[in-house]
């Protein structure tokens, strides 16, 4: 079976994500799939583990590797000034300050930054199979992982209230028009909208349910295993898919002196995730000497995921 | 040529001419009556859907917390013009901060 076109990799801060995310972007990359890693967590780091500066647009890396950091603050800011720039043209000059109230508002919103953080993931998403194979994505920690992988499901029966709202203005308006002998407005530009809003929300929905999986990695300790469990759940209720687990960082079993001691309180930790997970699948990397950056390093853990199946 | 046989089409001319102005007249009165009050409801009616919409856009200026904000976003140049008469036909002279609106 050939993997999901997008893998989400989330799990608790330091656990190791981002490492794994670049690693596995590799190993596909290296069975000749043009691969895009991306960081949507605020605070990013797979510039860090990939030893190279990253901005918001991909950077090619070379051997079908592209890799970039975005932000959901720049995407809503980028957005404001592209609506105010077509505003503009639209509208008289006398509004216009009014339009630019109106607009930071809506950028000051709670729910803005996520918003156009996955507004910003459609548009890479939207380019697979044209500029890459696959997507990997670096996500934020669980909560903000999990909003972000719900934020389309949750908002498209919004937008659709408000389509079916504007139809039903329209067309009072219509039967109003001809009744009074006018000529229909046309085309209404704010039901386009709304309808291409909709349908790109419910693009990047089906994409997270349908073309995706999420990999969650924990380190073999009580607490991380107690939010991965959590985070599994609310995952299979909203109905995404999970793959393999990646334990991370698990202590050698010959280790000696401290390190021995961590393994034998690891062990009984292992045995849960191991009988809980089985069904998904569950890999363990060993903690690994060194900074674990560069693609060198990263390889080696590339290989640990190949050769468990991933 | 007796006198009836050229009366006979004019007194039907006439009496279709009647007919027309009778049924004008009927249809002014009946506009007058039904669909003039139904216009101005279609009309009233247009306007509260048009308002209910822009509500919902624009709930951040009613103070209220706007979960799509960023995904409505670009129909804000479109509801802002007529701002000014919506908040007066809400009822309110002036409307939000100052730069909200008037």
């Amino acid at each position: 079976m050939s993997p999901a076109a997008v893998a989400f990799f989330g799990g608790k801060g330091g656990v190791g994500k981002t490492t794994l995310a670049a690693s596995y972007a590799l190993l596909l990359a290296g069975r000749a799939q043009r691969v895009l890693v991306v960081s949507t967590d605020p605070a990013h780091s797979l510039g860090d583990v990939l030893a190279t500066p990253l901005g918001d647009e991909p950077t090619e890396l070379g051997g079908g590797l592209w890799a970039c950091e975005i932000s959901g603050e720049n995407a809503a800011r980028r957005r404001v000034e592209q609506v105010a720039a077509e505003a503009r043209e639209a509208v008289p000059r006398e509004v216009m300050p009014a339009v630019h109230h109106h607009l930071q508002r809506a950028a000051d919103s709670p729910g803005t930054v996520e918003s156009a953080l996955v507004d910003r993931l459609t548009d890479l998403l939207d380019e697979i199979g044209d500029r890459w194979d696959h997507v990997v994505v670096d996500s934020a920690p669980t909560g903000h992982m999990l909003r972000l992988l719900s934020l389309p499901t949750l908002l498209t029966p919004w937008i659709e209230g408000l389509s079916r709202q504007r139809e039903r203005a329209r067309g009072t308006e219509r039967m109003l028009s001809g009744l009074l002998g006018r000529a229909d407005q046309g085309e209404d530009p704010l039901l386009t909208r709304l309808h291409e809003r909709r349908a790109r929300l419910e693009r990047t929905r089906d994409r997270m349910l349908h073309d995706s999986v999420v990999h969650l990695v924990l380190v073999p300790e009580r607490l991380p295993l107690a939010e991965t469990e959590r985070t599994a759940r609310s995952l299979t209720e909203d109905g995404l898919p999970l793959g393999s687990l990646a334990v991370n960082r698990v202590a050698p079993p010959e280790a000696t002196g401290l390190l021995a001691d961590r393994a034998h309180r690891e062990a009984e930790v292992r045995a849960t995730i191991h009988e809980r997970f089985r069904e998904h699948g569950v890999t363990e990397v060993p903690l690994l000497p060194g900074a674990l950056t560069g693609r060198g390093e990263l390889a080696g853990i590339a290989g640990i995921l190949a050769e468990a199946g991933w | 040529m007796s006198p009836d046989s050229r009366a006979a089409p004019l007194s039907t001319r006439n009496s279709w001419h009647r007919v027309v102005a009778a049924w004008r007249r009927f249809e002014a009165f009946h506009d007058e009556m039904f669909v003039a009050p139904w216009r101005q409801g279609l009309e009233r009616e247009a306007r509260r859907q048009d308002d209910t919409f822009r509500a919902l856009v624009m709930l951040d200026a009613l103070g209220v917390e706007n979960p799509v904000a960023y995904e409505t976003m670009e129909l804000i140049p479109h509801l802002v013009g007529d701002l000014h008469a919506w908040h007066q036909r809400m009822g309110q002279d002036t409307f939000g901060d100052p730069g909200t609106c008037c």
